[in-house]
């Protein structure tokens, strides 16, 4: 019997870019990340100071170019939330790895940088399945609207003095108003899957959003009542002596709860419980719909810690180091300073996320109306007691 | 009273399951990258037979038949004849069937001049189960590949003073392990 002979090296060993598994590097992790923040920061200078100076240069900055010119901005946002999705969803598998003693993605990329590209991209190339018992028009329908209620929380966001597509004078009340859209997503994309557990799961997400923008919405009364002005960039100005987190205190805790919640993070993510309901509103979905919906899950893990930030922690404030405000390079450095605190703040969620166990639905419900509510009122006579008083 | 008791508890108990969260992220991973780094596997690792030949490159084998009487899965074929000149039998042909196998190592145990070891190559993971089939110069060559075997009448683990086991020095070890792990270390360099 004659043998077939068996190479010494008998097992396929990829060898890619980076990857030497006998060292760990964390530097090589921090240039990656690093990078992403990187391509970041230049698309927000783009969108920002880009894109404006090219119009105006051109004369185009009224009319039809001005509409054109905030479509480009728009197209460099999604790009830019492209950006966020990507690194987000790749520190959060990282984070998860280290705090559960593994390593997370390794192979793609330097420190698997690149892992969430190919993940992108099998997104992409996979078949966009919709199930015999789904309704078909509001199945296709509910992950745009999800997504495009997050994404339009961009427009009101300033990243750094000026740096807004609107800044109006109603910017809390569109963001209340947009903000509880993406329930309208969840809730229709579970109830026309035609599975039970994506029903349970919106029923869950329906019940748990609704009641969590009621304190959310009380949060951002108080902020407003606190600095005298709906405009974020508004109130983001009347934080320059002191940040609002020393004196809204406890809506800031509250806050912090509330938007853990409205993002359906652990420990309140029951619309996607995955021991429960596998993967609740989401189940059916695949492809790019599904691709969609966790676009805008993290889409909202980068803008409610950027809305902590331009609400309680100064948001673009910082030291200028001489250069003229309003200047392309303040402006540039102002965005970095806002990157960087909305940077710990997701950190902090992700740090919450690893640490704390889920609650039990009816808990939830309860600490929503017996606590979060009069609390939140609470803070919302009290902050405007001490308005009347202080300032 | 007792509310605000309560609710420092649990911040308490928050911050401290989130102290403990973080000093984790600084611990090293105990990951084995294992298509990457080889395990390193104890001494004695029953993953494996094969034949091993003397020094000089004959047969140690004896052709007894006594692994084949000991085979509880029945899976060793040894057909022989009697050697013309001299004492003893010559092997016509050896076959153990590693698919069929069930690694108890009865074989190992049963044989008079442990000619058959346990060896620790794992990774007989293939698309053709043919190749499964041992012959006598597949368990040759794979007694080559080996870094270590392991065999009842040599032995070749120590137990160190806190409780691991090691692999024992040549010098430590019951006649003629140095011989046997010498053309072992000549395959590797």
């Amino acid at each position: 019997m004659s043998q077939i002979p068996i190479p010494e090296d008998r097992h396929f060993r990829p060898r890619l870019l980076g990857y030497d598994p006998q060292k760990s590097r964390p530097w090589l992790e921090r240039t990656v990340y690093s990078a992403y923040v990187f391509v970041f920061w230049l698309i927000v200078i783009g969108t920002y100071a880009g894109v404006p100076a090219l119009f105006g240069a051109l004369g185009w900055d009224s009319g039809w170019g001005f509409v054109l010119m905030r479509a480009l901005q728009v197209v460099l946002l999604f790009l830019l939330s492209a950006v966020i999705a990507l690194l987000l969803i790749l520190l959060l598998r990282k984070y998860l790895g280290k705090v559960q003693e593994r390593y997370g993605p390794m192979h793609y990329g330097p420190a698997g940088g690149i892992q969430t590209v190919f993940d992108a991209l099998k997104l992409l190339a996979k078949e966009d399945f919709v199930p015999a018992a789904a309704d078909v028009l509001t199945f296709r329908l509910a992950p745009a609207i999800t997504f495009v209620a997050s994404f339009a929380m961009f427009a009101v966001v300033p990243f750094a003095s000026g740096w807004v597509l609107a800044d109006t004078n109603v910017g809390l009340i569109y963001l209340i108003a947009v903000s509880t859209l993406s329930a309208y997503g969840v809730l229709l994309g579970g109830v026309s899957s035609g599975n039970k557990w994506a029903l349970i799961g919106a029923l869950r997400a329906g019940a748990q959003m609704v009641s969590y923008e009621i304190p959310l919405a009380l949060v951002f009364l108080t902020v407003a009542v606190w600095s005298g002005t709906l405009s974020l960039g508004g109130i983001v100005d009347a934080q320059l002596g002191l940040w609002n987190f020393l004196p809204l205190a406890l809506p800031f805790v509250l806050y912090v709860i509330a938007s853990l919640a409205e993002l359906k993070h652990i420990p309140f993510d029951f619309p996607e419980a995955e021991s429960e309901l596998i993967a609740g509103y989401n189940v059916e979905y695949s492809g790019m719909s599904f691709a969609f919906f966790f676009l805008a899950e993290f889409v909202e893990l980068f803008l409610l810690p950027a809305l902590i930030v331009v609400f309680f922690f100064g948001g673009w404030h910082g030291p200028l180091f001489g250069l003229e405000p309003g200047s392309l390079a303040a402006g540039a450095l102002e965005s970095l300073y806002f990157t960087a605190k909305t940077a710990v703040w997701v950190w902090i969620f992700l740090w919450i996320r690893a640490t704390l166990p889920r609650y039990r639905d009816d808990q939830l419900m309860e600490f929503a109306w017996k606590a979060m509510i009069p609390l939140a009122l609470f803070g919302l006579v009290l902050a405007a007691y001490l308005r009347l008083i202080w300032r | 009273m007792s509310l605000l008791q309560e609710v420092w508890q649990a911040v308490k108990a928050i911050g401290t399951g989130m102290a403990t969260v973080h000093k984790r992220v600084y611990e090293e991973a105990p990951t084995e990258f294992y298509p990457y780094v080889k395990p390193d596997l104890p001494p004695v690792s029953v993953q494996s037979l094969a034949l091993v030949e003397n020094e000089d490159g004959s047969e140690r084998c004896i052709v007894c038949l006594q692994c084949e009487r000991a085979c509880p899965a029945q899976v060793i074929t040894i057909e022989r004849h009697r050697n013309p000149e001299g004492k003893g039998f010559l092997i016509d042909r050896f076959d153990i069937d590693l698919v069929n196998c069930m690694y108890c190592a009865a074989c190992v145990e049963a044989c008079p001049v442990s000619s058959i070891v346990t060896i620790q190559d794992f990774e007989m993971s293939t698309y053709d189960l043919q190749t499964l089939k041992a012959d006598v110069d597949f368990l040759h060559e794979q007694a080559r590949r080996a870094r270590q075997w392991y065999s009842p009448k040599f032995g070749v683990e120590i137990r160190t003073e806190d409780g691991r086991i090691e692999k024992a020095p040549p010098e430590m070890q019951p006649g003629g392990l140095a011989e046997i792990l010498k053309p072992a270390e000549e395959v590797d360099s």
